[in-house]
């Protein structure tokens, strides 16, 4: 069975903008701009827990790929978001909550992550 | 090295890392506007709010280009959607008219060194019926010269007639 992903809500947070999500490391304060289709991929993690296969499946759906490109697409997304802290195993408990992903229109990009400079503290302004 | 990133982009992280200010990672107040509550250096830590939950005299953070001003709410206008935002410093007595999208989070609670402070305390109120009564002096000074100049220039059009 391919293990369980989900995104560390301890030490991650995000917003999106324009269908893409901007994602903080709150940790480190590094923070990364995810093209549309890792965006899909992320907003899919941030309803609950989901496994490589079950990404793999909703992003094929979306954008009508081939079974394996999509396998290998987001197996490469899922260890770039690792790597980065954002994303961890989620051992126990089962997927969130599944579900067609609406088909998208935009050409597809395999999906990119792009790794921006950290991040000051940041300042509320009484000025 | 990556291109400087657009800014919405940075604004949106900005905006992630406000909705997480939390006792682990608080934010930290600049400026004067919110004397005596709130210093320069305080740490500050919010709840991400809709504007549904924001009540008058609540503090809020909001958006304004890419930083994040925080004051006091005076009044919610429902119908045209915006807060009138002062800070409590009024000196001046600027306000702010804030549409209900931009604003952000509630502040709870303020740290100045070992000192804690949060929304609904003692201290926290006291600021708050301060601002209140300055401000009510404020407004009844401001309707003083109102009529003041209504009557001198009633005065006026009589004295030409």
């Amino acid at each position: 069975m391919s293990p369980l992903h989900r995104i560390d809500e301890d030490a991650v947070s995000h917003r999106m903008v324009d269908g893409e999500a901007v994602v903080i490391n709150l940790d480190t304060t590094v923070y990364y701009g995810l093209n549309r289709s890792a965006s899909m991929v992320w907003e899919r993690l941030a309803g609950g827990p989901a496994t490589d296969d079950e990404l793999a499946e909703g992003l094929a759906a979306a954008f009508d790929l081939a079974p394996e490109v999509a396998r290998a697409d987001v197996a490469d997304l899922l260890d770039r978001l690792h790597d980065e802290g954002l994303v961890t195993r989620a051992d126990d408990g089962a997927g969130g909550a599944g579900g067609a992903w609406p088909a998208e229109a935009e050409a597809y990009v395999a999906p990119q992550v792009e790794r921006y400079e950290r991040l000051e503290q940041l300042m509320l302004s009484g000025e | 090295m990556s291109d400087p990133p657009p800014s919405a982009r940075r604004v949106a992280a900005m905006e992630a890392q406000l909705a997480a200010a939390d006792g682990r990672r608080p934010a930290y107040f600049h400026g004067l506007t919110m004397v005596p509550l709130l210093v320069e250096g305080d740490l500050i830590e919010v709840e991400p709010v809709e504007a549904a939950d924001v009540r008058r005299f609540d503090v809020v953070t909001y958006r304004f280009e890419d930083k994040f001003p925080t004051r006091r709410v005076m009044e919610i206008d429902g119908a045209a959607r915006t807060f009138t935002i002062m800070g409590d410093a009024i000196a001046g007595y600027r306000r702010y008219e804030v549409p209900f999208d931009d604003v952000l989070a509630r502040v709870v609670r303020r740290r100045r060194g070992d000192d804690v402070v949060e929304a609904g305390d003692l201290r926290w109120r006291w600021c708050e019926l301060r601002f209140r009564a300055r401000l009510a002096v404020h407004e009844r000074r401001r309707w003083r010269q109102l009529r003041r100049r209504i009557h001198r220039a009633r005065t006026s059009l009589v004295g030409r007639g």
